[in-house]
């Protein structure tokens, strides 16, 4: 597998996108490390979720890791939002705006930063990549 | 990911960067149009070591800086590719330098700067223009910029603002394009060990400095671009559009 023997370490990975890139990673091959700070018990279903599907991921409490890459999200459909999702005519509002046409969900982010992770980028470094659909192009 | 059965067009795919995109397309199952102006025996060969692989490639003369060029091309590629929509993906790599002659801001005379335009803005246009039609839906448009885009480069300016002038296209291509699930990114090569930049390279101790000012320690090679631009082209990066990625080892950071 692609990231077979590599070992990701994903802060803020309790849910939303940071979930759905633990999960991505997982499925490469990575051994995923969540980090949880500062809630451990919540940490729990991802990890069990990653190693239900054959994968391999533990949680830890850290502070940060650091990263060559920035991936900037545009409008992702997740909890982060909900204040705005929740908004009538929010979400068809950013359908709108958004060149692609639809909200984004984490499962784009994070299929973007699978992407950046590849050896295929290993010349790719210190850039900031939206994935946004084209959000504020 | 994969991108076996898809159809590309690669444009000024014989050398350089072209040819290590064409390859990697190629190694992925890609029915692959080489395009090239002038060298016709690296193209065929080119074409003939991808089929010899299993792969299916072929060349293409055609002169992009021209709209009969270009319709030469797309002529040749539909045939081969057969009805429209026809086409997954475009690769807009076909460029000059002229690094042999005077391009700096102070000395390029009027038939270098036309040349410029025309091979690395023009072309590009045209060709992006002529491919609208023939993208699929979920297609990739991936431009060949440079990081002379990025930064000023008083003895290269007219090269410089053509590589800017690719990041615009860039972002109106991936407006124009995006209901229709196609991306246009901008692969913003740094130096890369090609004959494209000779000149440069000719001078004593420059691959060592170049080398030296890139964090990554070393001058960029053909695959390394062509890896930036594969990344670029499967299912992961349909979330990513009009974006200028510098593959560059950190370079001008």
């Amino acid at each position: 597998m692609e990231l077979s023997g590599k070992t990701a370490l994903v802060t803020g990975a309790l849910r939303g996108t940071g979930a759905a890139i633990g999960r991505r990673l997982a499925k490469a091959g990575a051994h995923v490390v969540i980090n949880h700070a500062p809630d451990r018990d919540a940490a729990g279903p991802v990890v069990a979720e990653i190693a239900g599907t054959g994968g391999r991921a533990f949680a830890v409490q850290a502070d940060v890791g650091t990263t060559a890459g920035t991936v900037a999200p545009g409008a992702v459909d997740t909890a982060f939002d909900s204040a705005l999702i929740e908004r009538p005519g929010w979400i068809e509002s950013i359908e709108k705006l958004t060149p692609m046409g639809r909200v984004g969900v984490p499962e784009d982010i994070a299929d973007a930063v699978m992407m950046l992770a590849r050896e295929d980028a290993h010349w790719v470094t210190g850039q900031i990549v939206e994935a946004s659909g084209g959000l504020f192009l | 990911m994969s991108i076996a059965g898809k159809n590309a067009i690669v444009t000024g795919g014989s050398r350089g960067i072209g040819a290590a995109i064409v390859r990697r397309l190629g190694e992925g199952g890609v029915h692959v149009a080489i395009n090239y102006v002038g060298n016709r025996s690296a193209a065929e060969t080119l074409a003939c070591e991808i089929t010899a692989a299993g792969g299916n490639a072929f060349a293409v003369q055609a002169d992009v800086s021209t709209l009969a060029g270009i319709d030469a091309l797309f002529a040749a590629c539909d045939e081969a590719f057969g009805g429209l929509p026809n086409l997954d993906i475009l690769i807009n790599n076909a460029g000059v330098g002229r690094g042999d002659r005077d391009g700096s801001l102070a000395g390029a005379d009027e038939a270098l700067f036309d040349e410029l335009l025309a091979v690395n803005v023009k072309g590009p246009h045209f060709v992006t223009q002529k491919a609208l039609s023939r993208l699929r839906d979920g297609g990739r448009i991936v431009n060949i910029g440079s990081m002379s885009g990025k930064v000023g480069q008083p003895f290269a300016a007219s090269y410089a603002m053509t590589k800017r002038a690719i990041q615009s296209l860039t972002f109106s291509t991936a407006l124009a394009v995006a209901k229709r699930r196609i991306t246009c990114n901008c692969i913003a090569p740094g130096a890369v060990a090609t004959d494209f930049i000779a000149g440069l390279r000719a001078k004593p101790g420059w691959d060592e400095a170049t080398a030296k000012h890139t964090p990554m320690g070393r001058l960029g090679e053909p695959d390394d671009i062509a890896g930036a631009v594969m990344m670029l082209l499967g299912d992961d990066a349909r979330w990513v559009t009009g974006q200028v990625i510098e593959a560059s080892g950190g370079l001008a950071l």
